[in-house]
């Protein structure tokens, strides 16, 4: 093999997000396929979603929209970006039917300006309480007056409302769904009428059955990455969806240590603090990092004899006894994200159904 | 699939010649090795061997045939070694090991303490949004940071799936309007919330988490020890996450 493969289950990600559809019905889901898919490849993990039969991908920002639109994936999938600069392709976008998030008046009349010939389609955010982006209470009806006005004149069309939840309670997650729903009300009243009303990502979807409204955004449960903190994606009824492996280069015997080396290293996106803190599965055994370079760890192979081109696990669904990416987060004081999206876009992507 | 309106990362190809050319006095130029794996440290392994090559560098540091492949299609014929762990091989199966090889990988990218180098890469992030919070009132996932006053925030388009470790959520500070503003709240995946207090900014200003010194913008290093990690391994990771530009 190459130095080193993620292997990508299309499968387990098909099957997540069943699990996740039947859990949320009869709200739909939007797969995010924001950051490459989470580092698992854009366009194959876009397929496989359509294929499980989801009609609405998250996209992030113009430039990955319209990369999925002109995948051909359908003309009929939503594709909704929502993080904007002044140098976006607003024109292209439009024409191309992306859906986009708006937070301000300042973005919808940048919108407005590039005078398409079809209307824009909008999704108005609200910040309920996680203040990045989102409309205040104090400038919301502003902003749907403006949208109103726009949809009035053909030159735009509300889809969609939306707003984005901190998780960092109950109690504040249920302030936040309160001042959603007062938002919308109030849109309502100023004439708007929404056909996707959106806050849920994953977790909250899952366990909250008050925060799905029509549409939940689903990005990590799909990917078979859990939430943390001791929770397992088994627990969730999930399947982690990426495997990292690589292949031993060379054993090293010396009078007290027998060492294996792994061509994989901080260069390659893994975090440096897995020396001395994470174990990889290598010939049926789970063995300790124990140093690492820029393209290499070593593994301490103890007793254990290990022949060179041996593959060597780094993170899986355990199935070869390797550790979840779960248990690398939980080791490394992260989320299973931040491991996922680091790995270098170098390392070969393999998908297996 | 990424974004250079969002942010970047800007490598100086002349930054690396020139610091080839100081590296070059410290032994047989002949025996220069420039280490690119890691795609170059992240500033791209055919644009930072042109460069090291430019300043005096006669072999180029890889980590596998791969890489030599890359370098040869994009008509680097310099000879190639293996760099393993402190010393370079030559290629193939009977290669040996380069005596005396003068082997600069961090240097080369201005990753060290080394007066004599410049840094060579400088990441920046958009500003996508502002908003003045009240105090009390919590940012980001979590809501792990609350405001002690009312203050302005800005939203800058950078976050872990570029390389901005999550471990500087309250903890890292990036340069905006000249001044260094403090992250509040989580890291999340695509964007920070930079608490500006009484200060505002505007939309598309430009946020600076590394670049230039000389220029007073904020140092690799700086940022580098906030964390806690070599510059190295931000630097490697970043560039490889980033759209990058050259100048």
């Amino acid at each position: 093999m190459p130095h080193g493969e993620v292997v990508v289950d299309l499968a387990a990600f098909q099957t997540n997000l069943r699990l996740m559809q039947k859990i949320v019905a009869p709200a739909t889901i939007m797969a995010v396929l924001k950051s490459d898919a989470y580092g698992h490849g854009l366009l194959r993990l876009a397929r496989a979603a359509i294929d499980a039969h989801i009609t609405f991908l998250g996209a992030l920002d113009i430039p990955t929209a319209l990369a999925l639109r002109r995948a051909r994936l359908g003309d009929e999938i939503d594709i909704f970006a929502w993080l904007h600069t002044p140098g976006d392709d607003y024109r292209t976008a439009i024409d191309s039917r992306i859906d986009l998030g708006i937070s301000n008046v300042a973005e919808l009349n940048a919108i407005l300006a590039v005078n398409s010939t079809s209307p824009a389609r909008l999704h108005l955010k609200i910040d309920t309480g996680l203040h990045r982006n989102g409309a205040s209470e104090e400038d919301w009806p502003q902003l749907v007056r403006a949208a109103v006005h726009a949809q009035d004149g053909g030159r735009a069309r509300i889809v969609g409302v939306w707003t984005h939840i901190a998780e960092a309670s109950e109690q504040e997650d249920t302030h936040a769904i309160a001042r959603f729903e007062a938002a919308i009300a109030l849109a309502e009243g100023l004439g708007a009428h929404f056909t996707v009303r959106h806050l849920a990502a994953s977790a909250a979807s899952f366990a909250r059955a008050d925060s799905r409204f029509d549409l939940v955004r689903v990005g990590a449960f799909a990917y078979g990455i859990s939430p943390g903190g001791g929770v397992t994606p088994h627990q969730l009824g999930l399947h982690p969806v990426m495997t990292l492996r690589s292949a031993v280069t060379e054993v090293a015997v010396g009078s007290m240590t027998r060492t294996a080396l792994v061509p994989l290293g901080t260069g390659d996106g893994i975090p440096r603090e897995v020396v001395n803190t994470v174990r990889v599965a290598l010939g049926g055994e789970l063995l300790l990092i124990t140093d690492i370079g820029l393209d290499w760890f070593t593994v301490d192979l103890g007793d254990h004899d290990v022949a060179v081109g041996e593959t060597v696990v780094l993170f899986g669904d355990g199935s070869s006894g390797e550790l979840t990416l779960q248990a690398w987060a939980d080791a490394l004081g992260t989320i299973g994200e931040e491991i996922a999206v680091r790995l270098s876009p170098r390392l070969q992507r393999i998908y297996t159904f | 699939m990424t974004n250079p309106f969002l942010h970047e990362a800007l490598i100086d190809e002349a930054a690396i010649s020139a610091n080839a050319a100081a590296l070059c006095s410290d032994g047989d130029a002949d025996l220069f090795v420039a280490d690119v794996r890691a795609d170059g440290y992240g500033h791209g392994i055919v644009e930072s061997a042109r460069a090291a090559i430019a300043g005096g560098a006669t072999w180029l540091g890889v980590s596998c045939d791969a890489d030599v492949a890359q370098l040869k299609s994009a008509g680097l014929g310099a000879p190639a070694v293996v760099i393993h762990r402190g010393h370079a091989k030559q290629l193939g199966a009977k290669g040996s090991v380069l005596a005396g090889a003068l082997i600069r990988g961090p240097e080369l990218y201005g990753l060290t303490a080394d007066a004599r180098v410049k840094p060579t890469m400088r990441v920046s992030g958009r500003v996508v949004g502002t908003k003045t919070i009240s105090a009390g009132e919590g940012v980001s996932y979590g809501y792990t940071y609350r405001a002690p006053r009312t203050t302005n925030l800005a939203l800058v388009a950078l976050g872990y799936a570029n390389g901005l470790d999550r471990f500087a959520s309250n903890r890292g500070s990036v340069q905006l309007d000249g001044k260094l503003r403090m992250i509040a709240g989580r890291v999340a995946m695509n964007v920070i919330v930079l608490e500006l207090g009484e200060d505002s900014t505007q939309t598309g200003a430009e946020a600076v988490l590394f670049g230039n010194p000389d220029s007073d913008e904020p140092a690799i290093s700086a940022w580098a020890s906030s964390l806690g990690k070599p510059a190295m391994d931000i630097a490697s990771v970043m560039g490889s996450l980033l759209p990058r530009r050259y100048r």
